[in-house]
């Protein structure tokens, strides 16, 4: 893997030498991945030159049902789930051009989950989740070329969390949470068009 | 997949094509546009793609991948199979760009099944099936070589069996699983020749 990013990087450094590549002239809009890890898909729009505004979208929802036949009898269960988390974000590039671009980074994260769980014979459980953070950052975008960057960013993050499981019958129970830390992006490469 | 082969698959990949794409530099790089393609993901990833060119917008691709094990211990024995294809098709906005974006259409479908040789004997089954609509972009940092990715909406099913062959009669598990959800790609190399 790390073998390949290498490759693609020195490959990608004679092709931006060639072309003189300048950051700050990047094309306005963008699509961001994770190359060894990440599940979200960021998508970015050029405010000016040296500013992006970036949305982070992830989601999944589905239901699965299990079925249990034996000695015992038969018994099954179901479960439907989503979820979505979605993370604007800001970042401000300095530096004085060229092909490596230092920022400052910041970002608002919100995400929600619901599922509701029913086994055979009892009552249903529904579990709700909520959490809303921010995180704030550097990170480094090195522009191979005048359309595509590959980069990086270190955080730190913090947020609330808050969760709650109702049976339909009985008592609701309900538990919150607070977290600060450092996190980082893993690397990236970005897409220009 | 394990990373070891990933590692190696990578290596392969990028010295065939950074050998392919000097020779052809140096030759001048006359011959017609190439037709075939092999990709692989960079991390994870369902083994390895192969590609061909239907028309100078159009690519059909099939990705492959499968593995066999058996392990012996303590009396039992576990044989463990493994399969999954999926064919793949993209459209290109346009021919001549060095980063193109396209439109991604892919369906997958895969089977494991781990059989235990004991007493009782138990086997596990899986199989699923899912689709995906996207968009993504392709960067070619050298001439027969593109970096590129796509994100979009992925749909499927997967259902396991678990079987044991006990007395006086088989207890068995059912498990049906429907999902929808954001996914992306990853980061591809893809080397036509």
């Amino acid at each position: 893997m790390y073998a390949l990013a290498a490759a693609a990087l020195a490959a990608g450094a004679g092709t931006a030498g060639a072309q003189q590549t300048d950051g700050f002239l990047r094309p306005p809009t963008s699509l961001s991945m994770g190359v060894f890890d990440g599940a979200s898909v960021e998508l970015g729009h050029r405010l000016s030159p040296a500013t992006d505004l970036g949305l982070a979208v992830s989601g999944r929802g589905g239901r699965r049902s299990d079925r249990y036949t034996g000695v015992a009898g038969a018994s099954g269960s179901t479960q439907r789930e989503w979820d979505v988390t979605i993370e604007p974000s800001v970042k401000h590039y300095s530096g004085t051009g060229g092909p490596l671009l230092p920022y400052t980074y910041a970002s608002l994260l919100l995400s929600h989950a619901r599922s509701v769980f029913h086994q055979e014979g009892e009552p249903s459980s529904h579990f709700r989740g909520t959490g809303v953070g921010a995180s704030v950052g550097l990170g480094v975008d090195w522009f191979l070329a005048p359309r595509v960057s590959v980069g990086g960013r270190a955080v730190l993050a913090g947020g609330f969390q808050r969760t709650s499981t109702a049976p339909d019958t009985g008592p609701t129970l309900r538990s919150s949470q607070w977290y600060a830390g450092t996190g980082r992006s893993g690397v990236q490469v970005t897409f220009h068009f | 997949m394990h990373s070891a082969t990933v590692i190696r698959r990578s290596l392969v990949v990028v010295a065939a094509a950074l050998a392919h794409a000097g020779l052809a530099a140096a030759q001048g790089d006359t011959v017609p546009a190439p037709s075939h393609s092999v990709a692989v993901t960079v991390g994870s990833g369902p083994g390895f793609e192969v590609w061909q060119r239907l028309s100078p917008r159009v690519e059909a691709g099939l990705a492959l991948s499968g593995s066999a094990s058996r392990s012996h211990g303590d009396g039992s024995q576990l044989h463990t199979t493994t399969f999954a294809v999926g064919p793949q098709v993209k459209v290109y906005a346009g021919p001549g760009l060095s980063v193109r974006p396209f439109l991604y259409a892919g369906a997958f479908f895969s089977r494991t099944r781990a059989a235990w040789v004991q007493d009782p004997r138990q086997t596990n089954t899986l199989n699923g099936a899912s689709a995906t609509l996207g968009a993504g972009l392709e960067w070619s940092p050298v001439p027969r070589v593109a970096i590129g990715g796509f994100a979009g909406l992925s749909a499927g099913r997967d259902r396991a069996t678990v079987r044991q062959e006990s007395v006086p009669e088989p207890i068995e598990a059912r498990m049906d699983s429907r999902f929808v959800g954001i996914v992306q790609s990853g980061i591809r190399a893809q080397y036509r020749f």
